[in-house]
C-alpha cells in the first residue's frame, strides 16, 4: 500500500469528514467538508457543530444522538444540516468516538454525505404513488418540494406550464423554475416557511414570474401548503399561469382609462380600490390621494351621514342601476367646492369578492344647458302670451273698424237713394248719373272692407280639416250661380273630381271666387264655357278651373294673386281685386299651390293642389 | 185700445234714427214712434223710471226695435233686464243690428229675443225689411194682452 495515500484520501474524499475535540470545537475540516458545507476550514476552526451547521430546532436531536454515540461509540443517522448559505441539506451522518488508551474521549470523528438529491428522488418515488392521481386531476400545476427545496413531485400540468419533461424536475431545486432575480432570496424565503409553515399564499401584494425553459417569464399566482409526511416535512405549491387574468385586468384597466365617465371602484367596507384618470381630472384628488380612502371623502358632507347606509344596501343586493334616482346628487372636490352629478352603479364580481364600480359623470354643463333652455322657454312662452294677445287686439280692433266703417257707407248709399226718391224724375240725367256714382262708389268700398275682413279673417284661422268630396262641394257652390244671369249661357262641365283632406268652409270660397271670376270673364262669349275637372302630377291630384274667356296675357300673371291687382280695366270688368289673394291665402294656408295658364282672348285656367296627400280618389 | 207708445227705437246712431224713422213713417204714418239713444235711456224707458217715470208699466211699447251696439248699458243687458222680468217679459223685441257677429245672435236667442234681423247694408233691402217687419209684428202678430205684464 502506498504510505502517503492517507492525507490525500482525506483531501479528495467527497464527503464532509470532520473531528470535534470532546468540548464540540472543530479540530479538523477536511476539503469535502468545505464543499458540503460552504465553510472553509479556517473558518470553521474553533467553532462549534452546533454553531455552523445544525439548525437550531435540531440542537436537541443531535445532543441526543452524540449521548448515544457516546454509549455506543458508533450511530449511523440521517439528518437536516444547514449550509453556510442558509441552504438546508439531509446528510447521512456516521458519529464515531475514538477513545485514547486510558479510554477517555479523545476526539470525534464525524463523516457527513450530502444525500439531498438522492433523498429527493426517493422520497419523490414514495410521495409519487400517494399522491400521483390527485395531483394529475387539479388544473393547477403543482409542485412538491421537501426541507431542501429539492423537487420530489410535479404533476402534468406543472410540465405542460413550464415547458420541462418530470425527469428533468425531480430531485432539482425549485428555484429552478424562477427568474434568475428571485432565487437568492427564495432560499431564505423557503426556509422561513419551514419554521412556520402554514398554507397561505405566496408573495402578497408583490408581483411574482415563473420561468419557463424556453427563457420565458409569465406572471404567476402561487399558493402554498405545507405536508406532513413520513418521509418528514414538504411543501406543495399551487402554481396559477394568470398571464390571461394579467391581459384581462390590464384590458380592463385600460378601458377605465379610456372611459370619458370619471370611474371608481370601492370594496364592501367602501375604500377605494381603483379610479381612472378621469376621477383626478373631475375631483382634483391624485390616485395616491384617494386609494384606500372612504369613497365618503367625495361626497359632499350634508350627504355623508346616509351614504355609508346606501352602500350596504347596494351590496346587499347589487344590481346595475342608477343612483339616486330623482334626487339632484353632487360631488365634492378637493378644493371643497361641490358640483352636480349623475352616477350609475354596477356590481362587480372579483375574486376578491364583489365590487361596487360607480361610473360618476359631471353634469355641471348639461344643468347650465337646461337652465337655459327652462329661461329661454319662458321666454317664448311670455312672448307667445304677448303674441297671443296682441292677436287678439287685432281681431277686435278689425272688426269694430270694419263694423265702424260700414256704417257711414250704409248711410252714403241709404241718404243718396234718400234724395233719389225725393226728387225722382225732377233730377237732369246728369244728376242722376252723378248721384248713381256716390251710390255705386260707397257700394263698392263695403264690398272691399268685407274682402279684405275675408282676407285678414283667414289668415288668421285654424283650418278644419276632414275629407271632403269635392264633388259635392262643386255642386253646393254651383247652386248659387244657378240660375245663370239674365241673357247669360253658361256651360258648366263638371268632371270626376277626388276626395281630398281640407277645410271645407274654405275650399267653398276658393271655388266660388274661381267660379265667379270664370263666369265674369266669359262674359262676352256664347256660349261660356267653364270646366271644373282634375289631373295628376307626380301621383298627386291638381284641380283646375278653365274658361274660355277674355283671358290675359301670362306676361303679367305674376302680379295676379296680389291683394287689389287687376289686369282689366275697371268699366270692362267690375271687382275689387281681392278674390284671387284670399284664393292664394287659403291655399297657402293648405300647404299647396295655385298657378294660372292662360292666353289672350283664349281664356284661363286656374289650377291648384294641396300639400296634405289625398286619402281615396274619385270614389 | 191703440197704444200710443207703438214703437219703441233704440238706437245710438243719429243717421241711422233717421234713416230707420224716415222709412217706417213713410211705410207706416199712423204709428207713433219713440226713440232713445242708449241702453240706460232704454231701460229707464222701459221700466218707467227717471226722465220716463211718468210712464206706466201697464201700457208698454207694441214693439222693440234694439240695437245692439249702444252706449252706457249695450242691448245685450238691455235685452236681458226686459227678459228677466215678468212684467216686461212679454214685450216683443225685435234686434235690429249691424253686426254680423254669431255670439250676438246667439246670445240674443238664448235671452228668449223674439226676432234677429240683420240691417241690410243696401238701402233699398232695408226699406223692404221694415215694411215686411212693420206688417208682421204690427199687423200680423197678435200682441200680447195685458195680462201678459202682470208682476209674478
Amino acid at each position: 500500500m502506498r504510505p502517503d495515500i492517507s492525507n490525500k484520501l482525506l483531501d479528495d474524499n467527497p464527503d464532509a469528514i470532520l473531528a470535534t475535540a470532546p468540548d464540540g470545537k472543530i479540530i479538523y475540516w477536511n476539503p469535502g467538508a468545505q464543499s458540503v458545507f460552504g465553510y472553509s476550514s479556517e473558518e470553521a476552526a474553533g467553532r462549534t457543530l452546533e454553531d455552523l451547521i445544525i439548525p437550531a430546532e435540531l440542537v436537541e436531536e443531535e445532543r441526543k444522538n452524540l449521548k448515544e454515540a457516546l454509549n455506543t461509540d458508533f450511530v449511523l443517522y440521517e439528518s437536516v444540516r444547514r449550509r453556510k448559505d442558509g441552504a438546508l441539506i439531509y446528510v447521512i451522518s456516521s458519529t464515531k468516538i475514538v477513545r485514547n488508551s486510558k479510554s477517555d474521549v479523545d476526539y470525534i470523528l464525524f463523516n457527513k454525505k450530502d444525500v439531498t438529491h438522492l433523498k429527493a428522488l426517493r422520497d419523490a418515488k414514495l410521495i409519487e404513488a400517494k399522491f400521483r392521481d390527485l395531483l394529475e386531476s387539479t388544473p393547477d400545476a403543482i409542485i412538491i418540494a421537501n426541507l431542501t427545496g429539492r423537487i420530489v413531485l410535479s404533476n402534468n400540468q406543472t410540465h405542460r406550464v413550464f415547458g420541462y419533461e418530470r425527469r428533468e424536475l425531480l430531485g432539482k431545486p425549485v428555484e429552478m423554475l424562477l427568474p434568475e432575480r428571485f432565487r437568492k432570496s427564495h432560499v431564505g424565503h423557503r426556509a422561513h416557511f419551514f419554521s412556520q409553515p402554514r398554507a397561505r399564499s405566496m408573495g402578497a401584494g408583490l408581483e411574482l414570474y415563473g420561468l419557463r425553459k424556453d427563457g420565458k417569464e409569465f406572471p404567476v399566482e402561487i399558493s402554498l401548503s405545507p405536508l406532513e409526511t413520513d418521509e418528514g416535512a414538504l411543501v406543495m405549491s399551487a402554481i396559477r399561469d394568470i398571464t390571461e387574468r394579467k391581459k384581462a385586468e390590464s384590458k380592463f384597466k385600460s378601458l377605465l382609462e379610456s372611459a370619458p365617465d370619471a370611474i371608481v371602484i370601492i370594496n364592501k367596507e367602501g375604500h377605494i380600490v381603483l379610479v381612472n384618470s378621469q376621477v383626478e381630472r373631475i375631483f382634483g384628488y391624485t390616485r395616491d390621494e384617494l386609494l384606500g380612502h372612504d369613497v365618503e371623502i367625495l361626497v359632499p358632507g350634508q350627504y355623508r351621514g346616509k351614504h355609508p347606509q346606501h352602500r350596504s344596501g347596494f351590496f346587499a343586493e347589487p344590481r346595475t342601476r342608477s343612483m339616486g334616482a330623482g334626487l339632484q346628487l353632487k360631488g365634492l372636490r378637493k378644493d371643497g367646492t361641490e358640483f352636480p352629478v349623475e352616477i350609475s352603479l354596477s356590481p362587480l364580481e372579483t375574486e376578491e369578492g364583489t365590487l361596487a364600480m360607480a361610473a360618476i359623470r359631471d353634469i355641471s354643463e348639461r344643468k347650465n344647458v337646461e337652465k337655459e333652455i327652462e329661461n329661454l322657454n319662458l321666454g317664448l312662452e311670455s312672448r307667445n302670451a304677448e303674441l297671443a294677445a296682441a292677436n287678439k287686439e287685432l281681431e277686435s280692433f278689425t272688426y269694430s273698424v270694419a263694423h265702424d266703417l260700414r256704417a257711414p257707407l250704409r248711410h252714403i248709399q241709404a241718404f243718396s237713394n234718400m234724395l233719389k226718391q225725393e226728387l225722382g224724375d225732377g233730377l237732369a240725367p246728369s244728376a242722376q248719373e252723378n248721384l248713381q256714382e256716390i251710390t255705386d262708389s260707397a257700394h263698392e268700398m263695403g264690398v272691399m272692407i268685407d274682402d279684405l275682413l275675408n282676407l285678414a279673417g283667414i289668415g288668421r284661422r285654424e283650418l278644419n280639416l276632414e275629407v271632403t268630396n269635392l264633388s259635392t262641394l262643386v255642386h253646393e257652390v254651383l247652386k248659387d250661380f244657378q240660375p245663370a244671369p239674365a241673357g247669360r249661357n253658361i256651360e258648366w262641365k263638371i268632371g270626376d273630381l277626388p276626395h281630398i283632406e281640407c277645410d271645407a268652409g274654405l275650399m267653398k270660397h276658393v271655388l266660388s271666387n274661381l267660379f265667379s271670376n270664370a263666369v265674369k270673364y266669359t262674359r262676352p262669349r256664347n256660349p261660356a264655357i267653364i270646366e271644373v275637372d282634375q289631373l295628376t302630377e307626380h301621383g298627386h291630384p291638381v284641380i283646375y278651373v278653365r274658361d274660355n274667356g277674355v283671358g290675359f296675357s301670362m306676361k303679367h300673371a305674376d302680379k295676379l294673386f296680389g291683394a287689389f291687382q287687376r289686369l282689366h280695366r275697371r268699366e270692362d270688368f267690375e271687382g275689387t281685386g281681392v278674390g284671387l289673394a284670399t284664393v292664394q291665402r287659403i291655399i297657402q294656408k293648405h300647404g299647396g299651390r295655385v298657378w294660372v295658364n292662360a292666353e289672350l282672348d283664349r281664356g284661363a285656367t286656374f289650377f291648384f293642389r294641396l300639400a296634405i296627400p289625398e286619402l281615396t280618389e274619385n270614389k | 185700445m191703440d197704444n200710443l207708445n207703438e214703437i219703441l227705437l233704440v238706437e245710438d246712431d243719429p243717421r241711422d234714427v233717421r234713416l230707420t224713422v224716415h222709412v217706417i213713417q213713410t211705410a207706416y204714418p199712423k204709428k207713433k214712434i219713440s226713440v232713445v239713444r242708449d241702453g240706460q235711456e232704454a231701460l229707464d224707458f222701459i221700466f218707467c223710471r227717471e226722465a220716463y217715470s211718468s210712464r206706466s208699466l201697464a201700457q208698454p211699447p207694441k214693439i222693440v226695435l234694439l240695437d245692439l251696439k249702444l252706449p252706457k248699458v249695450d242691448g245685450i243687458q238691455v235685452l236681458r233686464e226686459m227678459k228677466a222680468r215678468s212684467e216686461t217679459r212679454a214685450i216683443p223685441v225685435v234686434v235690429l243690428t249691424s253686426s254680423r257677429e254669431e255670439k250676438d245672435m246667439v246670445e240674443s236667442y238664448r235671452l228668449g229675443v223674439n226676432s234677429y234681423i240683420q240691417k241690410p247694408v243696401d238701402f233699398e233691402s232695408f226699406q223692404e225689411t221694415i215694411k215686411t217687419l212693420g206688417l208682421y209684428w204690427l199687423s200680423v202678430n197678435q200682441p200680447p194682452p195685458e195680462k201678459a205684464f202682470v208682476e209674478d
